[in-house]
């Protein structure tokens, strides 16, 4: 027992002083997610600056009714919109091409595009139309030719209205449904993505790097001379692991809590023993990994290999709900997905889109089969 | 110049004999692509909508229909609904009474809502004009006015993409390759033959920044065969964005390994180094989503200009002379900065700093490397 | 005295190659046992399977009394074993790593007595990483003594190090016997095996080749001296014929195994002076183990 102890103490100690393992293991997880909630979390509250510019061509008094009204608008909607608003009725094609020219050349995000006939025509025939420019495909313009479109219904929506064609308005409610938290913010659906994401690293990486370069190394041949059995030692290692993780896991919740406001209801049993299943099932892939590479760089290949597709399509930063059906399969099969889902799940963040039983079942699967192969296949030493 | 070859042949065998370093700097940038391929590249896929009512349908069944990216699905409860949205089954759902609509959103897909909030306003708005048997006085015509007609945010990725593997084949070739070579002392016997310093570096350096090519190339052509891009490809623009980048990297390879104090870290602040680019260049994440100060750090970033210089030189944006400025200056930088620093790299006697480490190794059994 | 670890026929192979062949000693309590050989001699192998570390193809180990299949920890608990090839983790502190490998024992000694002992004290918060190559190797033989062992296996222990660091060893390795415990060495080293040994094999190519006390083997040669001195290599062969199988050569030097010290310099002298050769930087030595391998082999411990 007190050899356990003491292998895990020391491998918090190496843990906590390499530089390497400084930067990856402690800092980069806080980077992360410092960097997509910060990002996403403007997104979210819609901060995101756009320019626009409107060019009005209409001489009559609903082209400027229209600017006037997306002035008011865009000041209160809490959106950063640069937008400048050009009027030159008497030459209209030039100012169109002015505005199609700052479109292109990427100045601005999206133009509005008032014709002169714009007034006349609403009048008329109770129809007009405008144009929006915008280059598809780019998330920025995209996203503020969407603003102006919606704009453009809005304000005919108020025209009608103030015409009374649109006597009785319509009861729109716009429900949340999953999960029991009140409103998900992003950061609060992320932060338990990157405590996942951390401990997966630590067992698919910091594992296989730490034991089979201490067997590269020599190390492991001064344990084994002593009492010290192979399996003792890689319970030391893995308590010490443990230990790491859990002061890993306790920063990014206090950085979370600091730096966003997240309070994620931690303390709850589906919670914690989801915690320990990822943890588990990490590490089980981590021993897998040592056992089946014979030098430091086969084992970062490996790990390499397997480390970017099950974080993708695992859900850890999206909800990957729109995949091709032949992807879907390997979501099914990919333990991350299940552990996301029944840890966000727990906390209340969502509804898990598979049965309790499978984001258990698949995950402990996974866990079983690599502590089993590498049992057979592990050799801490060339006993030969 | 024999010499020069003989390197250059040695350093292409050994790459291609090396799996591990096969698999990094080739299939590496093609998992990105299938992945973001698959994420963000295929076609519009129809939103999944479900649907319950308590009311006569053929108003709503009508509104719906001028939704043709819409696919409706009807389901016999609310409770049924509900969970169907809760599970994700379908991306959202409307409740329809005669007199009210509620669209019911699933609480975890942060993200997707937005977009489908937006849906629901439309259907809203849609249903609200049918009831009242008017139209919408304004028509607002959506034009594309950028360089190439179909472009997706896939199409804005893949020249960052690629510019990312240039970048990257570039950082390793100085910080990786050479800083691995110094180390296991293959530089320091290499020079103790008649070859000169500079055919040494160049060798090195012309294998790797092939390999850069090679990358770029691979992720450029898995994205037009398995997702069908197009692109109006400007071979002339191509070429250059693709050599000043991999010029400006080596520097900035150079300049790592010059910093770092032991061999492994400097492939390891290569590494931190162009992860960071990644992130802050507008590659993955759109500049306007990041905040103000960053965005002000991503525009410093070489990356972000070279990539801009590949979405131009794939025929997606227009070039702008700020771009080409920023790839001359970016150049320029790499070549200097080779020149200062490549002495330092290929002299390893001369008291650099890296080989204190070396030299102490001591003769009794392996050190941890 | 009674015996503490004893081997019969042990035997490992690697392929064709017969690493261990058929090697047998005992190894009395109480006394500092040497294998001598030089690199390649399979010493480290056979000291390893003792260890635990690799296991024999064949022959029989008897160890504190009784027959092992297997070196477990039990044996291992008794035992304490300096690796030729190993490392400590850089990142853990000399102290640190003594508490460390203290766990893995039923019952060990205090790390800062340890230390003490093997000169390691005002290193006792250094990283192992900033240690020389000496100090790294006197943290593993701290190790190897943390448990008291009744059976301390050392393997090439002196290797790398400067004399004074060797001499320092040496005298732990005699405080040990003097208190009871058991050494078990290998070495190149002829010195060490001479100065230091109660018991000396000498291994070549996997078999043990001779044994005895120190004194004993060299005895063997008889009351001999040997006498050395500069000779030109063409001479070489005159002086064989002049010394018919006394005579070795040794690079530039030439060396003359004499039992009648007065008879064979007076023979030797006017040998010389019949050639008109200078003798010069002559001395007169005992012999020694490397002799003793030598006549035994033709090859030297060190080459």
């Amino acid at each position: 027992m007190k050899a356990l102890l003491a292998l895990a103490q020391s491998s918090v100690l190496v843990s906590l002083r390499e530089r390497e393992s400084l930067f990856w293991f402690w800092i980069f997880p806080v980077l992360l997610l410092a960097l997509l909630g910060t990002v996403f979390g403007r997104v979210e509250r819609g901060e995101i600056e756009l320019h626009m510019v409107l060019a009005n061509t209409d001489p009559g008094p609903l082209g400027q009714a229209l600017a006037q009204a997306f002035q008011a608008w865009a000041m209160g909607a809490g959106l950063v919109l640069h937008f400048q608003i050009l009027t030159d009725p008497q030459n209209p094609e030039d100012l169109f091409a002015r505005a199609r020219t700052a479109v292109e050349e990427g100045q601005v995000h999206a133009a509005l595009l008032i014709p002169g006939d714009f007034s006349a025509k609403l009048w008329a025939n109770g129809q007009a139309r405008v144009q929006i420019l915008y280059r598809r495909g780019e998330a920025g313009a995209s996203t503020a030719a969407s603003i102006l479109s919606e704009f453009v219904e809005e304000f005919g929506r108020s025209y009608l209205t103030g015409k009374g064609t649109l006597a009785e308005s319509l009861s729109v409610e716009m429900r949340a449904v999953g999960g029991e938290a009140q409103r998900v913010r992003y950061v609060e659906f992320l932060l338990p993505g990157v405590i996942l994401m951390a401990l997966f690293i630590n067992g698919l990486f910091s594992t296989p790097s730490v034991i089979v370069l201490a067997k590269e190394a020599g190390i492991l041949r001064r344990y084994f001379a002593t009492p010290l059995s192979g399996s003792r030692y890689l319970l030391g290692f893995a308590l010490g692991t443990f230990f790491t993780s859990a002061i890993q896991v306790a920063i990014l919740l206090a950085f979370g809590w600091l730096a966003f406001g997240v309070r994620l209801p931690l303390l709850r049993l589906g919670s914690l023993g989801y915690l320990l299943l990822s943890f588990a099932t990490f590490l089980g892939l981590g021993f897998l990994i040592s056992a089946l590479s014979r030098t430091y760089r086969a084992a970062m290949a490996l790990a390499n290999l397997v480390n970017l597709p099950l974080q993708f399509l695992g859900g850890l930063y999206f909800p990957v709900a729109d995949l091709p059906d032949a992807l879907r399969w390997v979501m099914a099969a990919n333990p991350l997905t299940h552990l996301a889902e029944g840890f966000r799940g727990s906390l209340g963040l969502l509804t898990p889109a598979f049965p309790l039983w499978a984001n258990l079942l698949v995950p402990l699967l996974w866990l079983s089969g690599s502590v089993f192969l590498a049992a057979l296949r592990i050799r801490l030493t060339e006993v030969g | 110049m024999r010499a020069f070859l003989s390197v250059l042949r040695a350093q292409f065998t050994l790459f291609f004999r090396d799996r591990l370093d096969l698999f990094f700097t080739l299939v590496f940038p093609l998992t990105f692509v299938f992945l973001f391929g698959f994420l963000w590249g295929s076609p519009g896929r129809a939103v999944r909508v479900g649907f319950y009512s308590t009311a006569p349908v053929d108003l709503i069944s009508q509104v719906l229909a001028d939704f043709p990216e819409l696919a409706v699905r009807d389901f016999p409860s609310a409770q049924d609904l509900e969970n169907a949205v809760a599970r994700r089954i379908v991306d959202f759902g409307i409740v329809w009474d005669g007199s009210s609509l509620v669209f019911l959103f699933d609480r975890g897909r942060v993200q997707d809502n937005v977009g489908f909030e937006g849906q629901a306003r439309r259907i809203a708005r849609s249903l609200e004009l049918r009831r009242a048997g008017a139209t919408a006085p304004i028509q607002a015509e959506k034009l594309h006015v950028g360089k190439l007609q179909a472009a997706t945010w896939f199409h804005y990725i893949v020249p960052g993409l690629m510019a990312m593997a240039l970048i990257q084949a570039g950082v390793f070739a100085v910080a990786g390759r050479m800083a691995s070579m110094r180390e296991r002392g293959v530089l320091r016997r290499m020079l103790a033959t008649p070859l000169p310093g500079w055919a040494l570096l160049l060798g090195v350096g012309s294998v790797r920044l092939s390999v850069g090519f090679l990358s770029a190339g691979l992720t450029l052509l898995g994205a037009l065969t398995v997702f069908g891009l197009a692109f109006s490809l400007h071979p002339g623009w191509l070429f250059f964005y693709a050599v000043v980048s991999s010029l400006g990297a080596m520097g900035l390879g150079a300049l790592v390994s010059a910093v770092a104090r032991k061999p492994g870290s400097a492939a390891a602040a290569g590494m931190i180094l162009v992860q960071a680019m990644l992130f802050l260049s507008g590659i993955y994440i759109p500049f306007e989503f990041l905040p103000p100060a960053l965005r002000l750090v991503g525009r410093a970033l070489p990356a972000h200009h070279m990539a801009q210089g590949m979405r131009a030189a794939l025929g997606v944006i227009e070039g702008t002379s700020a771009s080409v400025c920023a790839g001359l200056g970016f150049g320029a930088f790499g070549l200097s900065a080779l020149l200062l620093f490549g002495r330092a790299l290929v002299r390893p006697e001369r008291g650099w700093p890296g080989d204190r480490y070396h030299l102490r190794r001591t003769p009794r059994g392996p050190s941890r490397p | 005295m009674a015996w503490i670890l004893r081997v019969r026929d042990l035997q490992k192979f690697y392929g064709p190659v017969r690493a261990v062949d058929g090697v047998s000693f005992d190894v009395s309590a109480g006394t500092i046992f040497a294998l001598l050989g030089p690199n390649g001699a399979g010493k480290t192998t056979t000291v390893e399977i003792l260890e635990g570390l690799r296991t024999p193809d064949a022959g029989e180990i008897w160890l504190f009394g009784e027959k092992v299949d297997r070196i477990g920890p039990s044996q291992k608990a008794r035992m304490g074993v300096l690796l030729q090839e190993g490392a400590f983790e850089p990142y853990l502190r000399v102290r640190e790593v003594l508490a460390l490998f203290a766990a893995f024992f039923p019952r060990s000694a205090e790390p800062d007595e340890l230390l003490s002992l093997v000169g390691l004290r005002d290193k006792a918060r250094a990283l192992v990483k900033n240690l020389s190559g000496g100090q790294k190797q006197r943290l593993a033989l701290a190790t190897a003594l943390l448990n008291d062992p009744e059976l301390l296996f050392l393997d090439e222990p002196t290797a790398g190090l400067d004399p004074q660091a060797r001499r320092h060893i040496w005298d732990i390795l005699q405080n040990l016997r003097a208190r009871g415990n058991t050494v078990f060495l290998t070495t190149h080293h002829m010195e060490e095996a001479e100065t230091l040994s109660d018991w000396v094999c000498i291994m070549d190519h996997g078999r043990i080749i001779a044994e005895g006390g120190p004194k004993d083997l060299i005895s063997r040669f008889g009351p001999a001296t040997f006498v050395e001195f500069e000779l030109p290599g063409e001479l070489f062969s005159a002086l064989s014929a002049g010394f018919p199988e006394r005579v070795r050569q040794d690079g530039e030097r030439a060396i003359l195994h004499v039992e009648d010290l007065g008879a064979d310099m007076a023979a030797l002298f006017s040998w010389a002076a019949e050639r008109g050769v200078t003798l010069a930087n002559v001395t007169l030595r005992q012999p020694n183990l490397e002799d003793v391998f030598l006549s035994l082999t033709g090859r030297r411990l060190r080459d």
